[in-house]
């Protein structure tokens, strides 16, 4: 009888997917977007020089699932987007078109997008991805700091303004991290982002000063070790404590050179 | 009237609309809360010479010394004019790595001997991998509630609109059979049970098909559903009547652990209860509850009565079902256990358990309570007696407990300041020491009692002989491994001669301290010859060296004076080395059982 009963439910189930089309190509984009992250963190965990000639291809090919995402979020039609507003899942898909906008470089677009996702479905945006949009101009901002390093193209002021200033990215990061719950996972993700920046911070000071170094007085510093220290707490809090989550703290301390967190 | 034919058809009608709405919700909420791999900014990713000498000119500078290559090089680095080669600047990077690495060691956070660099990618992603609600937040359904639900209204419907529909002689059917048969003798309103029924058809039909042992389309398969249907929502009913209408988190919890106590012991159960199904089913008499029931309801009582522990963030659906594979296991060899105690034994023994232990299951130290339960019980089995003396009368009260209670308080202590070595335990350490600990309490209940009952010293004289020499004489290239296989070497010592705690009469200190004070201190000595110390403080050997040492002094007329000559022939050994020889282990334990037998 399970097995006539579990047949029976695999029609029906195969019926229903079959007609959510609208719900399939959100899916389909989310599937592209989670193989191009996990292509582009693999490229920067693995490589020992991110952005030499060699892994130029690699990098293509994580951005290629970025497009694709992109391509598939772009191709709702009229009927297909007012479904997925009745589903509650407009705010999803505005999300994910923002985050790949972002990872293409169309930042412009991006917070275009994050904009529109506010104004049309803020009550279709979830905890995390009402955060993820919140985080946007800083995460945009992080990445406009290192292109400005990679090119030789900005100075002292206007790289540290960009990450570390009152309203550069750290900054961002901290408005979007009040979002959401302390101890939603997503927070994890969010410290790191501000890290990433921070670090970013530290190649402007050795570059582009006579004192290549950190001053230890700096808030940028200090606000960054606070930051370690809630990265520590978080994965404590949630009971995620193990030898991964101290490696990549432990990580997140060696890159920044700041301190080891207070267990 | 409507035929047979027509009477499915209709059915199936009805069915599928409300099956189809459901998975079509199911499907949405899915898509909502769809996990993300979230790919951070662009960042200089590699530790290079931005972060080595942001840490030299921090937390790094007390590595500086004058003279050494790494102050050379900072030196260098810090002149204006001067530029560092591309050499010399990986030279600094490897430095950095090196001091970060003995940073995490002082820190506690690496053993000995770093074993990795950087964070492996597919780790990292995982910890990326982020979802879209904290735990517990999500406010739509879960794809099983929303279908359980549905279930049992439609497996309802089919059985009083479809004659003859439940084939009793199928697998399925009888945990069917047996699941409502169990629901049936519960009193209850629907509405105080809410989707529960829904989750155990559902978990009782999952775990039957899981379970190898519990394939077969037996009667005992049945009956062992029923029991145990009956027994677990009896108990969650007068749980929710209490809760009453105020708190839909307690009840939810109850609902949440009540499936997993439900799946748990059905996996445990299948293969005693179908090996000997009178036994763990059987009832003998109206006062005592089958052994099967019992378990259930003594875990289910762990986790929701003892709030102020907090033991639901301590065990998992492994850990449960550890602790029940060990609980019906014993009181399968003692059934009396349940009948002499009336039926309170079992749960207040592992509620004493929970209490006593709790506190040594850490975030440093995880998934310790479950083993240190299974551990208890699964020795229980054969020495009951010895064991358990007042099961009638005060079943909190467990030699076993005592001796696990006694041996983690002492090794699962910080290290004071000043203490050399600094590593804490792991789980396995801890768990490796005290299964050794009640091995031996076993042989020899006279570690924990003296005459007239009173409470021996014994055995925290031993352990805590052993951590503070430890602590005092040894550096991190100790491992916790090894210093738990020295502890179990101190434990077995002791229990073979009383006379390891003799005090020595000038000292005041006892023989086994004095002896694991000139071991450790002699192997661990700073001025050591190198060539002595290359093979002596290797991971293994030191461990090997005190089990050797202790177990010829074991064998020995055990005194002072044997203790004193042991040292003599360490440092006979030492001086070996330190001319060349190579360390046999072999002859060095012939030189101890020939020498200490003199």
């Amino acid at each position: 009888m399970k097995k006539q009963g579990i047949r029976f439910a695999a029609v029906i189930a195969a019926m229903v997917v079959a007609g959510c089309t609208h719900v399939n190509h959100l899916r389909n984009a989310q599937d592209d977007f989670n193989r191009a992250a996990e292509a582009e963190n693999r490229l920067r965990f693995d490589s020992a020089e991110s952005y030499s000639q060699t892994t130029l291809t690699a990098w293509n090919t994580a951005h290629s699932g970025y497009r694709s995402a992109l391509a598939g979020l772009e191709e709702l039609n009229g009927k297909e987007i007012a479904k997925l507003k009745n589903d509650g899942l407009w705010g999803t898909a505005l999300t994910l078109k923002a985050m790949s906008q972002w990872r293409l470089g169309q930042f412009d677009a991006a917070l275009k997008t994050a904009g529109e996702a506010e104004q049309s479905a803020a009550n279709q945006l979830y905890p995390r991805d009402s955060a993820l949009l919140a985080a946007l101009p800083g995460l945009i901002k992080t990445d406009q700091g290192f292109s400005k390093l990679e090119n030789n193209s900005g100075t002292f002021a206007d790289v540290k303004e960009l990450l570390v200033g009152s309203k550069g990215a750290v900054a961002d990061i901290e408005k979007a991290r009040k979002k959401v719950g302390k101890i939603h996972p997503v927070q994890g993700y969010l410290i790191q982002a501000q890290l990433a920046a921070y670090r970013n911070y530290t190649v402007a000071v050795y570059r582009l000063t006579e004192s290549k170094i950190v001053p230890p007085d700096d808030p940028a510093k200090a606000a960054a070790q606070k930051q370690i220290q809630q990265l520590h707490d978080l994965y404590k809090d949630l009971r995620m404590q193990s030898d991964e989550t101290n490696a990549l703290v432990s990580y997140w301390v060696k890159v920044c050179a700041l301190t080891l967190p207070q267990i | 009237m409507v035929s047979d034919s027509t009477a499915l058809v209709l059915f199936a009608i009805r069915s599928s609309l409300k099956l189809g709405q459901q998975i079509r919700q199911a499907y949405v909420d899915a898509t909502k809360r769809r996990k993300l791999v979230l790919p951070l900014p662009d960042f200089y990713s590699t530790p290079d010479i931005v972060s080595a000498v942001n840490y030299f000119a921090g937390t790094g500078n007390q590595y500086i010394r004058p003279g050494t290559l790494l102050n050379r090089l900072f030196q260098k680095w810090k002149t204006p004019g001067e530029e560092l080669t591309e050499e010399e600047k990986g030279l600094l990077v490897d430095y950095h790595h090196e001091f970060f690495n003995l940073d995490l060691i002082n820190a506690g956070r690496l053993g000995p001997v770093p074993s990795g660099e950087s964070l492996d990618a597919a780790e990292f992603t995982a910890l990326i991998t982020i979802r879209q609600w904290e735990r517990g937040e999500d406010p739509n359904p879960s794809t099983l509630q929303r279908m359980a639900g549905t279930f049992v209204e439609i497996g309802i419907d089919y059985f009083s609109s479809v004659p003859g529909a439940l084939n009793k002689d199928s697998r399925e059917g009888k945990v069917l059979a047996g699941f409502l048969d169990g629901m049936s003798s519960i009193d209850f309103k629907e509405e105080e049970l809410g989707a529960i029924p829904g989750r155990l058809m559902v978990a009782a039909l999952e775990t039957v098909s899981e379970n190898s042992e519990l394939l077969s389309a037996d009667l005992k398969v049945q009956e062992l559903v029923r029991v145990t249907t009956a027994a677990l929502s009896k108990d969650v009913a007068v749980r929710l009547n209490r809760i009453g209408d105020d708190n839909l988190v307690k009840k939810e919890k109850v609902a949440d652990w009540a499936e997993l106590v439900f799946r748990s012991l059905l996996s445990s159960a299948g293969g005693l209860v179908l090996s000997d199904p009178e036994r763990y089913l059987g009832v003998e008499n109206d006062a005592h509850a089958a052994l099967v029931s019992n378990v259930g309801e003594s875990v289910l009582s762990l986790i929701l009565d003892e709030e102020d522990l907090g033991l639901d963030r301590l065990f998992s659906r492994d850990g449960l079902e550890t602790v029940m594979q060990s609980a019906l296991a014993v009181l399968g060899e003692h059934p009396e256990i349940v009948t002499d105690s009336n039926n309170e034994g079992l749960k207040k023994l592992i509620a004493s358990v929970a209490r006593e232990l709790s506190e040594y299951d850490t975030l440093l130290t995880p998934d310790m309570l479950p083993e240190l339960t299974r551990m208890i019980l699964d020795k229980t089995g054969d020495h009951l007696e010895l064991l358990w003396p007042e099961l009638a009368t005060r079943p909190e009260k467990h030699l076993l407990l005592t001796a696990a209670k006694t041996t983690l308080e002492i090794i699962s202590e910080k290290p004071a300041d000043g203490q050399q070595w600094k590593l804490r335990f792991t789980s396995s350490d801890s768990l490796l020491v005290v299964n050794a600990v009640m091995d031996e309490v076993i042989e020899n209940p006279n570690w924990l009692l003296e005459d007239a009952g009173a409470v021996s010293d014994h055995l925290k004289g031993a352990v805590e002989a052993a951590i503070q020499a430890l602590r005092r004489h040894a550096d991190n290239r100790l491992s916790s491994e090894t210093a738990a296989d020295i502890v179990q070497s101190v434990v077995l010592a002791c229990s073979r001669r009383l006379e390891f705690f003799e005090k020595i009469p000038a000292g005041g200190q006892s023989l086994i301290t004095t002896a694991l004070e000139l071991m450790l201190g002699k192997l661990f000595d700073t001025d050591l010859d190198q060539k002595a110390a290359w093979q002596l403080v290797r991971r293994d050997t030191v461990g090997l060296i005190v089990e050797i040492s202790l177990k010829q002094l074991s064998e020995s007329k055990l005194n002072e004076a044997k203790v004193m000559k042991l040292g003599e022939l360490i440092d006979e050994q030492i001086a070996a080395l330190s001319n060349g020889e190579a360390l046999n282990l072999d002859a060095f334990e012939e030189t101890l059982a020939l020498e200490l037998a003199a």
